[in-house]
């Protein structure tokens, strides 16, 4: 770690830290489902942005490198898990009556737990284009670059994923889920 | 691209599961209350795992699919969603399993031997030394009869009983019944390994089965 003795270094991560963590543990929130394993993916992501300090803390936006660090995790995780990464679609099957039927499934919403179980039934880089996109605000441009694909995989993989959305709100939680849900969703392929 | 309504809808449902997150100003409160400088150990998210030492093994594990996160570390305590492992004032360790997620086999071994714990961790095959090196059941613990389906199992580990020139073995398999995890001790120099599930039998003394609330050898 470049940042052991500098106590400026240490103060600025610290304050790194107090600004970045309630927006890194939503996002993990909702990458993982569960308030526990974002609380971990969290902490993993705070100790390698500390053991980079030196370098991150130049960066003009500290904070996006976190957030792609957490993103990563979660991403090498269900890579790990499934050994396939053709997680995007690439192309575009929405069309506009099928996003007009997601709209009114997601409108429809009222019970978190069943949005965050229908959220973690998808692959782990299609949850990441709608957490990145529609939660986080980035621009297409941003999440592509994060993922590493184009920009017309991000936004046809948010149509498709939308329509996954809504198909297993359609169907429902397993009603356990309705409750409680205490196993982990992150990297779920 | 989406419509214009569809992300709209999107925006506001990812918005509301953001804001349903419980008590997040604890979870802020143990992040930065968190020692995050190198060589610190970086164990703080103490779960405070009951270290059970009983007779010998019978465990149940059931399973239901999720690899566990990223260990999360505090002072004497690492916790993932497989595991906890938790330094003892007495020079031991528990090692607590959950029944629920599927562990990382490198995370854990990696973590038994940041505690001294010399130890080879696999899941599809076991590796075990003939003939078995005497003192497991002076190294290994395990609570006893854990009747219920998918609670953790709890292991008490003594690194300090650990002969010299021996290291532990974990294999988890992963069976049809649940998962299977078979404990011994071996020699670091001269050991075999299975990829063949032990199933409740494992050949000779000295070793421990954990598997579907079968009970093993005192």
């Amino acid at each position: 770690m470049d940042w052991v003795g500098h106590k400026a270094s240490e103060r600025e991560f610290a304050d790194f830290a107090a600004e970045s963590w309630d927006p890194l543990l939503r996002t993990g929130y909702l990458m993982t489902g569960d308030a526990k394993d974002a609380e971990d993916l969290i902490q993993e992501t705070l100790l390698r942005v500390a053991r980079r300090w030196k370098r991150v803390g130049s960066m003009d936006h500290p904070a996006a490198y976190a957030r792609r660090v957490l993103i990563n995790l979660v991403l090498h995780d269900a890579d790990r898990r499934s050994r396939q990464r053709a997680e995007l679609w690439p192309q575009d099957g929405g069309t506009e009556a099928a996003d007009d039927g997601a709209a009114r499934a997601l409108r429809k919403v009222d019970d978190q737990a069943e949005f965050r179980w229908a959220l973690a039934q998808l692959p782990a880089r299609a949850r990441a284009v709608l957490v990145l996109r529609y939660w986080a605000d980035l621009p297409v441009a941003e999440v592509a670059d994060i993922l590493g694909c184009s920009e017309g995989t991000v936004t046809s993989t948010a149509s498709r994923a939308a329509a996954r959305l809504a198909e297993a709100l359609s169907h429902g939680a397993p009603p356990a889920t309705r409750t409680h849900r205490s196993a982990s969703m992150k990297g779920n392929t | 691209m989406p419509t214009e309504e569809l992300e709209n809808e999107l925006r506001g449902a990812l918005a509301r599961a953001a804001a349903d997150i419980q008590d997040p100003e604890q979870a802020g409160q143990r992040l930065l209350g968190r020692d995050y400088r190198p060589g610190r150990g970086h164990r703080r998210l103490a779960a405070g795992a009951a270290a059970t030492a009983a007779g010998a093994v019978a465990l149940s594990l059931g399973l239901t699919g999720a690899f566990g996160s990223a260990p999360a570390r505090g002072s004497g305590t690492i916790r993932t969603t497989a595991f906890t492992l938790v330094e003892q004032p007495n020079g031991t360790a528990s090692l607590s399993i959950n029944p629920n997620v599927l562990l990382e086999p490198s995370t854990l071994q990696s973590d038994l031997q940041q505690d001294g714990i010399p130890a080879m961790v696999h899941t599809g095959s076991f590796c075990s030394s003939e003939p078995t090196p005497a003192g497991f059941h002076q190294v290994v613990t395990v609570q006893r009869s854990v009747t219920v389906k998918r609670s953790p199992a709890t292991l008490t580990i003594n690194p300090a009983a650990i002969p010299v020139g021996t290291e532990l073995s974990f294999g988890f398999f992963q069976l049809s019944q649940g998962l299977e995890t078979a404990i011994g001790l071996v020699y670091t120099n001269s050991y075999t390994c299975t990829s063949t599930a032990t199933a409740g039998a494992l050949p000779g003394a000295g070793l421990a089965v954990v598997w579907n609330l079968v009970a093993l050898p005192s």
